[in-house]
Formats: C-alpha cells, sequence, structure tokens
C-alpha cells in the first residue's frame, strides 16, 4: 500500500522543504510553495515589465493582454466602488494578478498549486478584510460602526439585525479564503483520482483519459473564474468602507 | 436585401458567423459561473455558523458561561450566513440581469 500512498491523489498537495530557514522560532523553510510563488512573481513581473517595454500606441500581442489585464482590473474598481476606489488599484491588481498566476501555473503537471492550501488563501483574505477595517476605521471613524447598524429599519430589530451583521462581517475573510481554496482542491484532486481510473481501467482507461482532458479545460475555467471571484469580492468588500451606506 | 447574394457577401456572411461564435463560449461560462455562484452560496452559509461557533465558545471561555453564548451565537451565525446568502444572491442576479441586458442589446444591435 506505500506506493500507492505516495502516489494517491492528496500527495500533490504535500509541503516539501528545500532548505531550512529558522529565524527566531519561527519556521520560515523555503518550501515547493515558496518556490511557486516566487515564481509566479517574477512571471508576472515579466509579464508586465517586458510586455510593456514597447509602449506603442498601437498595442502588440503582448501589450494587449497587459492593457487588457489594467483595463479589466480598474474597470471592476470603477463599477463596484466607483472613481475613489481607484487608490486601491494597486492593491486588487496584485492580489489578482498573484492569484490568477498561481492558479494557472499550478494546471502544469508536476506544480504545485499554492492556493490549494487554504494558510495561503486565509492570509490573503486577512490582508482584504485588515485593509478594508483599518482604512473604514480611518476614513470614517467610528462612524464605520454604522456599518453593523443599517438605517431606516423599526428600532425593535436592531438587537438582532446588530449582531447578525458583526458575525456576518467577520465570516468574511472565512468565505473568501474558503471559496478559492476549496475550489482549487476539489478540482485538483478530482483530476488526479479521474488519473488513477486510467491505469486501474486498462484498456477502457481512454474513457476516463477523455474526461481528464475535459476537466483540465473546465479546471482553467475554474482557476481564472475564481482568480476573478476573488478581485471582485474584495472591490465589494473595500466599496463598504470607502462609501459607507 | 433585395440583391443577390454574390461571392464577397457569403465571404462577409461566413465572417460575421465566425465573429458570432464567441457569444456561445460567453454563454457558457455564464452557466459554469452560476454554478460557481452556487457554491460560494454554501461556503457564506457555512462561514456564519462557523464563525458564530467560534465567537460564542470564546465568549463562553471567557466569561465562563458555558454553553449560553456558544448556543446563542450558533443561531446569529446561523441568521448571518442566510443574511449573506441572500445579500450575494441579490447581487449576482443583477450582475445576471445586466449581463443578459447587455446581451440583448447587442443582438438587437446586429440585427439593425
Amino acid at each position: 500500500m506505500a506506493a500507492t500512498e505516495d502516489h494517491g491523489p492528496m500527495h500533490q498537495f504535500e509541503i516539501i522543504r528545500y532548505k531550512d530557514i529558522n529565524i527566531g522560532g519561527y519556521d520560515i523553510s523555503f518550501t515547493n510553495s515558496s518556490l511557486m510563488m516566487v515564481i509566479a512573481v517574477v512571471a508576472i513581473l515579466l509579464f508586465t515589465i517586458l510586455s510593456m517595454r514597447g509602449r506603442s500606441i498601437i498595442p502588440g500581442r503582448m501589450q494587449s493582454l497587459a492593457e487588457l489585464s489594467y483595463e479589466f482590473i480598474a474597470g471592476m474598481i470603477r463599477e463596484n466602488i466607483g472613481t475613489g476606489g481607484l487608490k486601491f488599484f494597486p492593491f486588487v491588481f496584485s492580489l489578482f494578478m498573484f492569484v490568477l498566476f498561481l492558479n494557472l501555473i499550478g494546471l502544469v503537471p508536476y506544480s504545485f498549486t499554492v492556493t490549494s492550501h487554504i494558510a495561503v488563501t486565509f492570509i490573503l483574505a486577512m490582508a482584504v478584510f485588515l485593509l478594508v477595517t483599518i482604512y473604514g476605521f480611518m476614513k470614517h471613524g467610528l462612524g464605520f460602526l454604522k456599518l453593523f447598524a443599517p438605517a431606516g429599519l423599526p428600532i425593535y430589530m436592531y438587537p438582532i439585525i446588530t449582531p447578525i451583521e458583526i458575525v456576518s462581517y467577520l465570516s468574511r475573510p472565512l468565505s473568501l479564503s474558503v471559496r478559492l481554496f476549496a475550489n482549487m482542491l476539489a478540482g485538483h484532486t478530482m483530476l488526479k483520482v479521474f488519473a488513477g481510473f486510467v491505469i486501474a481501467l486498462g484498456f477502457f482507461g481512454v474513457v476516463p483519459l477523455v474526461v481528464i482532458v475535459m476537466f483540465t479545460g473546465l479546471e482553467l475555467l475554474v482557476a481564472v473564474l475564481q482568480a476573478y471571484v476573488f478581485a471582485i469580492l474584495t472591490c465589494i468588500y473595500l466599496n463598504d468602507a470607502v462609501n459607507l451606506h | 436585401m433585395t440583391e443577390p447574394k454574390t461571392d464577397k457577401l457569403k465571404e462577409f456572411d461566413e465572417k460575421l458567423k465566425l465573429a458570432k461564435k464567441p457569444k456561445e463560449v460567453k454563454e457558457k461560462s455564464q452557466e459554469h459561473k452560476a454554478m460557481s455562484n452556487a457554491y460560494g452560496y454554501a461556503t457564506e452559509l457555512l462561514a456564519g455558523f462557523v464563525i458564530g461557533a467560534i465567537m460564542g465558545w470564546s465568549l463562553d471561555n471567557w466569561l465562563d458561561t458555558k454553553p449560553l453564548f456558544m448556543i446563542v451565537f450558533i443561531f446569529i451565525g446561523a441568521g448571518a450566513g442566510i443574511f449573506n446568502v441572500i445579500k450575494s444572491s441579490q447581487r449576482d442576479f443583477r450582475e445576471q440581469q445586466a449581463a443578459e441586458q447587455a446581451a440583448a442589446d447587442e443582438r438587437k444591435n446586429d440585427k439593425n
């Protein structure tokens, strides 16, 4: 059984340490997860810097890709927050590109999907949550607490609505991170389970093989869609902090 | 369209058909988006419960009132989860309607 355990569907999510680093009691070893993050960051930097190097008025293929991603996020922010939210463009753009590249690189065989670990997605979601909370209090002071008591309700509803609004607000980082993590984990596990069927079924393994090809296409869609969902939810949460209603 | 279809027109027709093709892909991805939204609702519902339970449990630990706050907060968490689902489903519904409206407008423009 040891051999099958080593190559089970969950084997792909294992963290492998490349170099042990220990600073002040904290384990910050360089792992395959860190390596993938470095690759993603380098790929994003190369993509944005190299494609914009030409700076031509009529963009080439790569330049229009970079411009497209810029316009996409800028449009998303304008639509959901308004032009006042454009100061968050660098944050939302980096977040979107980071998640998108991690998701896409994770689809390459033998690579590692960083976003399939809740530790990573939860920290990303926590960054969004803290930014929204801190900016909200900075901009509106204690008036930000009005978010938990929507105007125009009969007075006896407030004792019920306020705790519900608070719990709903606090549950955001959890739902944001679980959504991305669960989608990536489930998709990749399913791919590997079907890959196991290919060998187990012998000649009839052609059937799951075709299914895998189709699922890989679907996974590509999920990878892009989840990065989009992460970015748009960030915009929606930021909207609460920028335009308090 | 009274003039006979010349070769040029036919060629144009084929090009038009090719140009129209990506819309089908768009509709498919819209379909998939609905599925992903549904998974999102499940996550939100669960997140409300979990956060409510954690909050209640830690309040109990702090004030030594086991299990009063946990029971209360699980109900509040359930409310928050349902509230979250209502809010985001309304948002997704509006978004979908806007997308459908845009698609309908585009179709109208194509006919003209």
